[in-house]
């Protein structure tokens, strides 16, 4: 089952530059994840901008829900990304064991496993 | 006191060494004064980016009497304090919503000078230990060589080799600011010891490695530069009581 998070829906800002934006997505994922989602879609599509310190809060949040959920692993799809997927992004992703792609130009596809997975 | 009145001209840069200098003073119990230029037009400068006001917020003197306050069409965000994440997100927001609203720049630059701005000011707030918190401001530029744009974020605290030192894994390998600098310019470098962290400054410095770009980051007695045909150099320099970091993008 797949679901979409509508993220400048949810957080009313067109730049996600903190770490507490990233913090704020945490209970609609968490919610996704506790409907048995194995995958879920966070549409950036009115997001003129993001950090890597954004995202890669975005990914612990993401690894803590799973924890929490007791579900192994999920795939997130960032659709409509403001930015390319450059270097910075990808030593994020290594840096926290996921794995990142880019696909059809305006997807980001990563892998995410529970922590204690 | 600050003297400034023999300034002929005003680098970006410099314009929040102009700030944390008078604001630490104060800060410290001492009685604080900017006596601002003669030029008109570097009077003029200081004053549109907002560096008097922020300078009389922060109680020190400045007898800014006659400088006029003209708008200036092309400042994205004028000389603004913040000491929180909050801060910062709403900062980078305003910027963006300037930089839209004034079509500077093209659209994907605008997102990358936002980033810019937001990983060093997160940088400033998160690591420093400022006790009159971080400052910066954005600017599109007109060099004579073409049009920057430009953001330039200070603190008045710890510095980067301080910070650094928070982490016993990395106290040797920080022996002068210069090198506490560079080493933070590298990947999952912290202070805070946490692996998955230490990529803020990793990412703007790769942004900055591109054509025409330029960063330039000095803490305590340290300095480094990043460009394209430059990969990084560290120096000595005179000292800064913090960190000031300064990103040039051409449009």
């Amino acid at each position: 089952m797949s679901e979409v998070i509508n993220v400048y829906g949810l957080l009313g800002t067109r730049a996600l530059v903190t770490r507490e934006a990233a913090q704020r997505l945490g209970p609609a994922i968490a919610a996704s994840l506790a409907r048995k989602a194995d995958q879920v879609a966070l549409d950036f599509s009115q997001t003129l901008g993001i950090t890597p310190s954004f995202l890669d809060e975005l990914l612990r949040v993401v690894q803590d829900s799973l924890r929490d959920s007791g579900i192994m692993q999920v795939r997130l799809k960032l659709k409509n990304p403001p930015t390319r997927l450059s270097l910075k992004f990808m030593a994020l992703a290594r840096g926290r064991g996921v794995r990142l792609a880019e696909a059809d130009g305006d997807t980001w596809l990563i892998a995410v496993e529970s922590p204690t997975g | 006191m600050v003297d400034l009145r023999g300034c002929e001209f005003v680098f970006p840069a410099a314009v929040l060494w102009c700030v944390v200098y008078p604001l630490l003073a104060k800060s410290r119990g001492t009685q604080s004064q900017v006596l601002v230029p003669t030029n008109f037009g570097v009077c003029t400068y200081l004053e549109s980016l907002g560096v008097f006001d922020i300078l009389k917020q922060g109680e020190v003197v400045v007898d800014d009497r006659g400088v006029p306050r003209k708008p200036d069409t092309k400042l994205v965000l004028p000389v603004s304090r913040f000491n929180s994440q909050s801060e910062v997100e709403d900062l980078a927001n305003k910027a963006l919503d300037n930089l839209m609203g004034r079509d500077l720049g093209a659209a994907n630059l605008r997102s990358l000078v936002i980033e810019v701005f937001a990983e060093l000011a997160l940088n400033a707030v998160q690591h420093a230990s400022s006790t009159i918190g971080a400052f910066g401001f954005i600017q599109f530029y007109q060099f004579e060589k073409g049009n920057r744009f430009i953001c330039v974020v200070a603190d008045g605290g710890i510095g980067i080799r301080r910070s650094l030192e928070r982490n016993p894994a990395l106290r040797d390998r920080v022996f002068y600011d210069w090198d506490a600098i560079e080493l933070a310019t590298r990947e999952r470098v912290s202070g805070t010891g946490d692996p998955t962290r230490g990529i803020g400054l990793f990412g703007v410095s790769e942004d900055m490695r591109k054509p025409g770009r330029q960063l330039i980051i000095t803490s305590g007695i340290g300095a480094l530069a990043i460009e394209e045909d430059l990969l990084s150099r560290a120096w000595r320099t005179v000292l800064f009581p913090g960190t000031l970091a300064y990103a040039s993008i051409p449009t």
